[in-house]
């Protein structure tokens, strides 16, 4: 994407693809902290360990909704959908890596941004959806039948996903570049290194997947989401614009 | 004109209350409103089948009294032009697109009336000022907005195409005051007993 917008040779793709490579790299950071306090609890990095654990306990969402919501803020920047589509804007900078292509190549990359979202939607109810896991039926047929309505539960999961995106899409206006480099360093960084610290004190003292560990990892959860919600609440926000006061002469 | 320091209205910027500052809630009360949009009736009309007109205002209809479209002459009770050359319109249109030739009326109630009267509908911008400026209500827009020409010069409406719309629209939107007549004394008069009664509120306070 950033050879594309630079190959192009054109001031505006040019900053789209600086623009996209920042923020992919900055976003990193925080989507791999997240994953990993999900990791850190199952014990394992295989996908289909971590489903199966879901299926057998609680989804994930629910022990772990903060890290969810840094995830998901992740992922929507990875894909750089509409909060996040500093790569793309159009009002500032045409259209970002891609103005200069059209028909097939601009097909491509942009079968590229969707194949991206899907995969990315994918790995989040993988994570943190239970996977194919429809809620209160747990069976282990591996019939044709139960196979398939596996495949069939999990692509109704990524439609709502999807669909989640698109409505994002068109609620939320675009944050400003910098706003968007703070959010991944100063909020999603260390939110994510706490959420690992403490799920990592968690799973030090109750074995994994106890009831005692499912619930310490809810409280750090919402323990850390209020903390974060009171700092803000009551900070002053900084104004874009100083408030001038006008000098005028008294007639 | 000084700027008086009780005309300065100063502006500053509220702040905002917990619940904004913490962002979710007011994001969750977007995607609310999405979500409400996503089922509400759909807003889109099928243009050449569906048309404003056809709509009560109420939904979005067209109002035929304020409807700001092509332009139009009006005709006074006898039919002929009410347009007294007076070249207020030409002045007040910030488009620049009205040109009048005067002459010297034929009849005798007025002074003036336009020889000629073109309007390029290319250029005007629809604002509605020639309307308001026209002190004898000759010069009105019509609720018509889908006036075509193949070439430019079809749309440089003249005097007698601007007639025609009248024609074509006076039942649609009658002439606003067709009471005037004789543009002379009574109108004049009637003005300056209006502007000798502002006057003299004012001076009282």
């Amino acid at each position: 994407m950033f050879l594309g917008g630079w190959s192009s040779n054109n001031k505006y793709s040019f900053l789209g693809g600086l623009r996209s490579a920042a923020q992919m790299l900055s976003y990193e950071v925080p989507m791999a902290l997240s994953i990993l306090s999900i990791v850190l609890l199952s014990g394992t990095l295989r996908l289909e360990e971590i489903v199966n654990q879901q299926i057998s306990g609680y989804w994930n969402i629910l022990t772990q909704p903060f890290v969810f919501i840094i995830f998901l803020f992740c992922i929507f920047a990875e894909t750089k959908r509409l909060p996040f589509d500093l790569a793309e804007c159009e009002q500032e900078i045409v259209g970002g890596y891609h103005t200069e292509y059209s028909s097939m190549k601009f097909g491509l990359y942009f079968l590229g941004e969707y194949a991206h979202m899907i995969v990315a939607c994918s790995v989040a109810i993988v994570l943190f959806f239970g996977g194919w896991h429809l809620p209160f039926i747990t069976s282990d047929a591996s019939t044709l039948g139960a196979a398939l309505i596996r495949v069939g539960v999990f692509i109704v999961k990524l439609w709502v996903f999807i669909a989640f995106y698109m409505w994002v899409r068109w609620t939320l206006p675009r944050f400003r570049f910098d706003q968007i480099m703070s959010l991944a360093w100063r909020a999603g960084v260390p939110l994510g290194l706490a959420l690992l610290l403490l799920n990592s004190i968690v799973v030090y003292f109750y074995p994994a997947g106890s009831a005692a560990a499912l619930w310490w990892q809810l409280v750090a959860n919402i323990g850390v989401l209020l903390a974060v919600l009171i700092i803000l609440g009551i900070s002053k926000p900084k104004l874009a614009r100083e408030n001038i006061p006008i000098v005028m002469d008294a007639e | 004109m000084a700027i008086k320091k009780y005309d300065i209205i100063n502006v500053e910027q509220p702040d905002l209350s917990f619940w904004e500052k913490i962002y979710l809630p007011a994001i969750g009360k977007g995607l609310w409103l999405t979500l409400c949009h996503w089922f509400s009736r759909k807003r889109t009309l099928q243009y050449p089948e569906q048309r404003r007109e056809d709509l009560p205002v109420a939904r979005g209809g067209l109002r035929n009294s304020n409807y700001r479209g092509l332009h139009r002459l009006n005709k006074d009770e006898q039919d002929r032009v009410a347009c007294v050359a007076c070249f207020m319109c030409q002045t007040a249109c910030p488009a620049d697109c009205i040109t009048i030739v005067a002459g010297p009326a034929p009849w005798p109630d007025r002074e003036k009336y336009p020889v000629t009267f073109e309007i390029d509908e290319l250029r005007c911008i629809y604002c509605g000022m020639c309307e308001q400026a026209c002190p004898v209500d000759a010069i009105e827009l019509t609720p018509i907005y889908n006036h075509i020409g193949l070439t430019r010069a079809e749309m440089i409406y003249d005097k007698d195409k601007l007639l025609e719309v009248y024609d074509q629209t006076k039942d649609l939107k009658p002439r606003r005051s067709p009471d005037i007549v004789g543009y002379t004394c009574d109108r004049r008069r009637e003005a300056l007993d209006y502007w000798n009664k502002i006057e003299q509120k004012t001076s009282k306070i």
